[in-house]
């Protein structure tokens, strides 16, 4: 494959790179010039590793299959789940959101029994009330959809 | 100088029930507050100042400083079990505490983290008692030509510690450098890569990107292997003390390694601004460089375990040194310590010099206490992290992605930063599996406000030629110094596969 996903990173970074450098265009000098300062040397930074990257062989799937990166779980569905963890704690907040999620990811993304996941529910409770709002007294995030309704 | 007036202060502590009492409450606080990635010091401090209210000051601040003393102890929990910094120094322990958990040897690694731990911190105190006399010109011979040229040359000697390619070390470490950009420009006030977003007009979150890089790859990996953090099957998940005694003699086996480390962490602590990241990672690098079989490290070398160690305990030392004597924090943990110290009635400033010695030494004292006791308080909690890495990650994975949100979210109180650490955490994850380290993201991410600032000034005094002064141009050899070592290191056939530090 022409552009795998080793090559695909390498682009990512010199597209971070580039796009400031590019904004950076747009601002006054004094704010552009620590952008420049580091955006130049980034951006050559990384077209050198993207010609590196060109003309040395592909290892690094193999690597990551020594790793087990490829084994069970499928980087998708990893994603997936950090999406769901995101939009549960955002939307729900902790002290609802992190108990369910948590919940949730035992049952289905592990597939353990209902009982491991209320007993993994019930202490990520315990833990987020007991220690961060009863002992810590710290305000936790109450989810943008329960804010909205209350 | 009056030995009445060093160690007086000492036996008033270690005989009154009340100092020691608190001294052994704020160990296990600090060690909790350092152990949850995302808390932190700077929190824990900020969360006790409430509890220190109508405390006498000495007694308010030898409790909050023992508790700022200790929090890299627990931040080196997990660290080492998890691969999850728990707090940003502590990134440089996983580097090989983390290799050493999956091969079975927590209780070691945590073992030469204690030591060195404790032992860092006693030499950081001593290292502050013995610079009271020649404080002032130490702290002044750095001019802001050199702040920049040394934010410089962190990033090249973390980058130089990417054994597989420090292009990819450099760049990563000026992406962190970028990131820390982003905010309003402090010399015109524009807006820099905000996208007219509010939450990012006072700049990226450290802590959010830092568990960004650092925690949620962590977790997408392991769930995406499956199984349990430790690559070790059939063990009982039970705890063992001669493990954990074993890593304490390794500090002992080490004893050059430890005193230099200690020595180099007080001497980057006492720099203001410079305290934090910066020791751990130097130290790490400076164990790399001296040591025999540099190749081992990043695999499980437990030397890669004491260099940062003893350098986050003893950096604290180091940085008291400009916030009690100048008002200037040497970190940004000192800088809430600063602000919990006047709130109790303590003034920092040149006249603790001249009627505060009393204070200054209980303060002293207090560290290296602190630091020592806390051997004996992990030792007691020990067992019980050890066993969490025969934790499977199944259950792992969800609390610390819950806990890691937390964290993002506790650091600023903005959901915003919950998501920018979920963008970012993606990104980690290809930077890891693809071979670009971690680290230097953060080094430059810490770095770059100070760099910054450095620059206009140094600019503004010197103009374009500010990199001639003598003490620059050391520093500007030392950066030259670290690539050359590294591409002579990386052309030796038996190191090319060298030093692999990757998180």
């Amino acid at each position: 494959m022409m552009f795998d996903m080793r090559k695909t990173v390498t682009l990512v970074m010199l597209g971070i790179f580039t796009g400031a450098v590019l904004i950076a265009l747009t601002l006054p000098s004094q704010a552009a010039f620590m952008p420049f300062l580091v955006g130049i040397p980034g951006m050559m930074l990384c077209a050198a590793q993207l010609v590196i990257d060109f003309t040395t062989a592909e290892d690094a799937p193999k690597a990551s299959q020594k790793d087990g990166f490829d084994d069970s779980r499928t980087e998708a569905q990893m994603f997936a789940w950090l999406g769901i963890f995101t939009a549960f704690l955002i939307g729900i907040g902790f002290q609802w959101g992190g108990p369910i999620v948590v919940a949730l990811f035992v049952r289905y993304g592990s597939r353990d029994t209902w009982g491991n996941a209320c007993f993994a529910a019930l202490g990520t409770f315990a833990v987020l009330f007991g220690v961060f709002v009863w002992l810590l007294e710290l305000h936790l995030f109450q989810g943008l959809i329960i804010e909205r309704l209350m | 100088m009056d030995l009445g007036v060093m160690f007086g202060p000492l036996l008033n502590i270690i005989t009154s029930p009340y100092l020691m009492g608190l001294i052994l409450l704020a160990i296990p606080i600090g060690i909790f507050f350092g152990a949850v990635p995302g808390l932190g010091g700077k929190l824990g401090v900020v969360l006790m100042i409430p509890f220190v209210f109508g405390m006498d000051p000495l007694a308010g601040a030898v409790f909050l400083l023992a508790m700022h003393a200790v929090v890299h102890t627990g931040g080196s929990i997990p660290s080492i079990l998890f691969g999850v910094p728990g707090t940003g120094p502590d990134a440089a322990t996983i580097v090989d505490g983390y290799p050493m958990a999956q091969r079975g040897e927590a209780g070691r690694a945590l073992g030469a983290s204690l030591g060195a731990s404790g032992i860092g911190g006693v030499i950081g105190a001593l290292f502050l008692a013995a610079m009271l006399p020649v404080l002032r010109p130490v702290v002044l011979a750095f001019s802001p030509a050199e702040f920049f040229l040394l934010a410089l040359f962190g990033i090249t000697f973390i980058a130089m510690l990417s054994g597989d390619s420090l292009i990819k070390g450099i760049a990563v470490g000026f992406l962190g450098l970028m990131v820390s950009l982003v905010g309003l420009d402090p010399h015109s006030g524009v807006q820099r890569f905000t996208f007219d977003q509010l939450f990012l007009w006072d700049g990226v979150s450290v802590v959010a990107a830092v568990l960004g890089i650092f925690a949620i790859p962590e977790m997408l990996s392991l769930g995406v292997r499956g199984g349990a953090i430790a690559e070790v099957e059939g063990k009982p998940a039970r705890y063992d003390i001669s493990q954990v005694i074993e890593g304490i003699r390794d500090v002992f086996r080490n004893p050059w390694l430890t005193v230099r480390t200690s020595i180099i962490g007080a001497v980057i602590g006492a720099i203001p601004g410079l305290g934090g990241d910066a020791a751990s990672w130097l130290c790490y690098g400076h164990a790399v460089q001296t040591c025999k079989n540099p190749e081992n490290f990043g695999k499980g070398d437990v030397r890669g375990v004491i260099a940062p160690e003893t350098a986050n305990n003893s950096k604290e030392g180091g940085s008291l040194l400009p916030t009690l004597f100048f008002g200037v924090p040497g970190s940004s943990g000192m800088a809430i310590l600063l602000g919990a110290f006047v709130m109790l009635g303590i003034q920092p400033g040149p006249q603790l010099a001249i009627n505060g010695m009393d204070l200054v030494w209980s303060l002293i004292w207090a560290l290296a206490l602190a630091n020592f006791l806390s051997i004996f308080v992990f030792l007691a909690m020990a067992p019980a992290f050890s066993m969490l890495i025969f934790v499977r990650g199944a259950l792992l994975i969800p609390f610390v992605l819950v806990l890691a949100f937390l964290g993002a979210f506790l650091s600023e109180a903005g959901w915003e930063n919950m998501l920018l650490m979920a963008a970012l955490g993606v990104l980690g994850y290809y930077l890891k599996k693809f071979g670009w380290p971690r680290p230097p993201f953060v080094i430059g991410l810490v770095l770059g406000g100070i760099a910054e600032d450095s620059i206009f000034k140094a600019l503004a005094i010197w103009g374009p030629t500010f990199f001639l002064r003598p003490m620059s141009l050391v520093l500007i050899g030392l950066i030259v110094m670290t690539i050359v070592i590294y591409i002579i290191r990386l052309r030796k056939p038996d190191r090319k596969q060298g030093i692999r530090y990757d998180v």
